[in-house]
């Protein structure tokens, strides 16, 4: 990958790693004894935290960036940008990316927050930047998918989807795979952009893939989620729940973990589909899952929870209000819809 | 000339317009106490458009059903489609349905569709019906970045996944996010009163509507309220342009009567909605405007049209009247204080409790205030029954 987590202290992009398998190589997870620290941003955060360096990067809806340090949560440095933010950053080498309402994506210097170049599209950029191979890859609400060169920001293709690309995309060796707002499933080239297969479900796509193996996994608004062969885009398995799918997946070994606004969080066989378990948190879960062995954590409209992988069985939960946590370094990071960012330990 | 200019030129000062508000209910009574005098800042177009609020066809309302239009809460957009189609033609007396919305919309406007998503995940406008509609501006020469798709919060917006489900290129706006954040907000155009003593006595009107659009469609979800009794068009459009609304509620009494008339009849937002479709996929018939009980929620696979939201919001509390009848509950005109509950989770699962005294008078007050037709022996509403 171009841009693992260089340490069980990092958390570099919107699912702890490209590989979207969450922190499964250190059970460094503990149940929070208590509050290490919290920041008041004043704001509403709608994005993830990340985290490297001992430097964790939050953005406010509003477009201000801090870089917190990760143990007393004093700012290092904070930037503030003209336009809404709900992209969820993310790191690679020096420099901090992440996209705009306005339809801009920046590169920061991370150290500093000094602008190292920015890019325009003509609609809103939700996605977090994926990076891999000095390439930089994201959609846009105008239909188009960039990559661009990481150092300088120079495109290097776009391709033009069938409808608005909020979601987050999945960059492995060859392809990148993305949903998309016309209800698609698409396998681009890596080098060119070219389609290699698009798969069709019944309604547009605001979930971020994972790729276990040779099997993309994904939530739709057409209340399934699905299992696509990576190589040829068919469908191997899909399995329906109540309500849209915007909660992007997380996996480990054969299991992924998944949640549905119908409120409940799903861990489903990935060979088979079969559910494994299944947790009604009687709120609507649209935000991802991220996994650290052996324990999978998710926001359920407010409320951050813990469970034990292999059962579902609830370790921990606190109403922080939102936010994807962060788990890394025996901490937990949760930065809250209503602008609190929390260090837990 | 700018917008400050234009009022002076346009002769109206400030235009401030105080009301004694006793357009709503008048005086107290036991179940709301009396309203206070509500201030009025708007401002209006240098010339009265014939589009504005009751519009074109005042007391017209075209119903459209179609059983298959919904299904397993999944919504046909072919079908809706077809629906949407046909409605407008009926509306209009139009052959086409390009002519139809030629009626409303030129290719020059900046239209912004004004969604309800305060109900997602479980009722909130279908994009399918958002789909079509973007479609249908589109057909007529609106170029996509004329179009901008937007409610009040943008949080709610996120949880119905409007990001991914409306068509690429077009805008799509919250007005706000949490709590005192009204860098959107217009402070030259808003409507003050004091209800109960609070801080903050204004309400001010989105700037997307004061300083960008030209156009407005709104397309609100048919569903009761705790508060108003039911929300349509009139409470979609009023409490979800403008800011610092539920300063109106107090249990168990709420100022939806006459606040909502009034909010609607505020310029520029009363010349700029030009009309009104109602999603009537799902009609919520308790536990409105936020639920998440599904067995409150009926599949009523319909379509509201008009350009008089009095008509259609009055067809719209019939037909939820109607339904909570059947369903063996008590009509949202019901004051009995026996049913009224200061729990919430109690209210939500028992459809025997409310926890305001409902103002579903807020419709006819609007009426007085020349928004459109609430006597429903004056409504001309037309129905068809697709298959």
């Amino acid at each position: 990958m171009g841009n693992p987590a260089s340490t069980d202290r990092d958390w570099v992009t919107l699912l702890g790693e490209n590989s979207r398998m969450g922190r499964q190589r250190e059970a460094s997870w503990q149940v929070p004894k208590g509050v290490r620290w919290q920041f008041r941003a004043g704001r509403a955060i709608r994005s993830a935290a990340v985290l490297r360096d001992n430097l964790l990067y939050v953005i406010e809806v509003h477009g201000a960036v801090y870089a917190l340090d990760a143990d007393s949560g004093r700012p290092r440095w904070t930037r503030q940008f003209p336009d809404w933010i709900h992209s969820t950053p993310s790191i690679s080498g020096n420099m901090l990316l992440f996209g705009c309402d306005g339809g801009k994506v920046y590169s920061l210097d991370r150290d500093t927050g000094r602008t190292i170049w920015e890019i325009a599209t003509q609609g809103e950029v939700w996605g977090s930047p994926v990076v891999r191979d000095e390439t930089v890859f994201f959609g846009s609400a105008d239909g188009r998918f960039y990559a661009v060169e990481l150092k300088t920001g120079k495109p290097r293709w776009t391709q033009t989807l069938g409808g608005r690309i909020s979601a987050s995309a999945y960059a492995a060796e060859k392809h990148v795979y993305v949903g998309c707002g016309d209800g698609n499933v698409y396998a681009l080239d890596v080098s060119s952009g070219r389609i290699q297969w698009s798969t069709p479900t019944g309604d547009g796509i605001d979930s971020t893939p994972a790729v276990v193996g040779d099997t993309v996994l994904v939530g739709s608004e057409d209340f399934f989620f699905y299992a696509i062969d990576a190589g040829t885009g068919a469908v191997r398995w899909k399995f329906e729940t109540k309500l849209g799918v915007s909660s992007s997946p997380a996996a480990s070994q054969e299991l992924v973990v998944f949640g549905s606004k119908d409120g409940n969080l799903y861990a489903l066989d990935i060979p088979t589909g079969k559910l494994n378990w299944k947790l009604s948190t009687g709120r609507a879960i649209t935000s991802p899952t991220v996994i650290c062995e052996p324990v999978v954590a998710v926001n359920a409209e407010g409320t951050a929870m813990c469970l034990d992988i292999a059962s579902g069985k609830v370790l921990w939960k606190a109403g922080l209000g939102g936010g994807t946590p962060v788990l890394a370094g025996g901490r937990t990071y949760v930065a809250s819809h209503y602008g609190t960012v929390y260090a837990l330990e | 000339m700018d917008r400050r200019d234009f009022v002076k030129t346009a002769g109206w000062g400030t235009a401030a317009l105080l009301f004694n508000s006793g357009v709503g209910r008048g005086q107290a009574s036991p179940s709301q106490p009396a309203p206070p005098p509500i201030e009025v800042h708007g401002i209006p177009p240098s010339k009265p458009s014939p589009l504005g609020i009751p519009g074109l066809f005042p007391g017209r309302v075209v119903e459209v059903f179609h059983g298959d239009s919904i299904s397993g809460n999944r919504v046909s957009q072919p079908i809706v489609g077809r629906m949407l189609n046909e409605g407008m033609k009926e509306l209009t007396g139009e052959s086409s349905p390009a002519a139809a919305w030629q009626r409303f919309i030129e290719p020059h406007d900046v239209v912004g569709i004004k969604i309800n998503s305060s109900g997602a995940p479980v009722c909130f406008s279908s994009p399918e019906i958002v789909r079509e509609i973007v479609a249908a501006l589109r057909s007529i020469g609106v170029p996509a970045e004329n179009i901008v798709v937007f409610d009040r919060y943008s949080d709610e917006i996120e949880l119905a996944s409007y990001q991914a489900l409306v068509p690429a290129g077009i805008r799509l706006l919250g007005i706000e996010h949490g709590a005192f954040d009204a860098a959107r907000y217009d402070f030259d155009v808003y409507c003050d009163a004091d209800f109960f003593g609070e801080s903050e006595t204004r309400c001010y009107l989105a700037k997307v509507v004061t300083q960008e659009l030209t156009k407005i469609i709104n397309i609100p979800t048919m569903k009761d309220h705790s508060a108003s009794g039911v929300t349509g068009c009139l409470k979609n459009i009023g409490y979800g342009c403008f800011n610092n609304v539920a300063r109106t509620h107090q249990l168990p009494y709420t100022f939806t009567d006459p606040l909502i008339g009034y909010l609607c009849s505020t310029e520029p937002l009363r010349s700029k909605t030009v009309l009104h479709i109602m999603d009537g996929m799902r009609e919520v018939w308790h536990g409105g405007p936020i639920t998440s009980h599904w067995e409150f929620v009926y599949e009523a696979k319909t379509l509201f049209i008009g350009t008089d939201p009095v008509g259609v919001d009055t067809v719209e509390l019939e037909a939820i009247e109607k339904k909570r009848r059947e369903e063996g509950v008590s009509s949202v005109w019901d004051i009995d204080p026996s049913t009224l509950t200061t729990d919430d989770a109690e209210f939500h699962q028992n459809p025997l409790k409310n926890l305001y005294f409902r103002q579903p008078g807020h419709i006819a007050a609007a009426g007085k205030l020349g928004l459109g037709v609430s006597d429903l022996k004056l409504i001309d509403h037309r129905q068809l029954r697709l298959t």
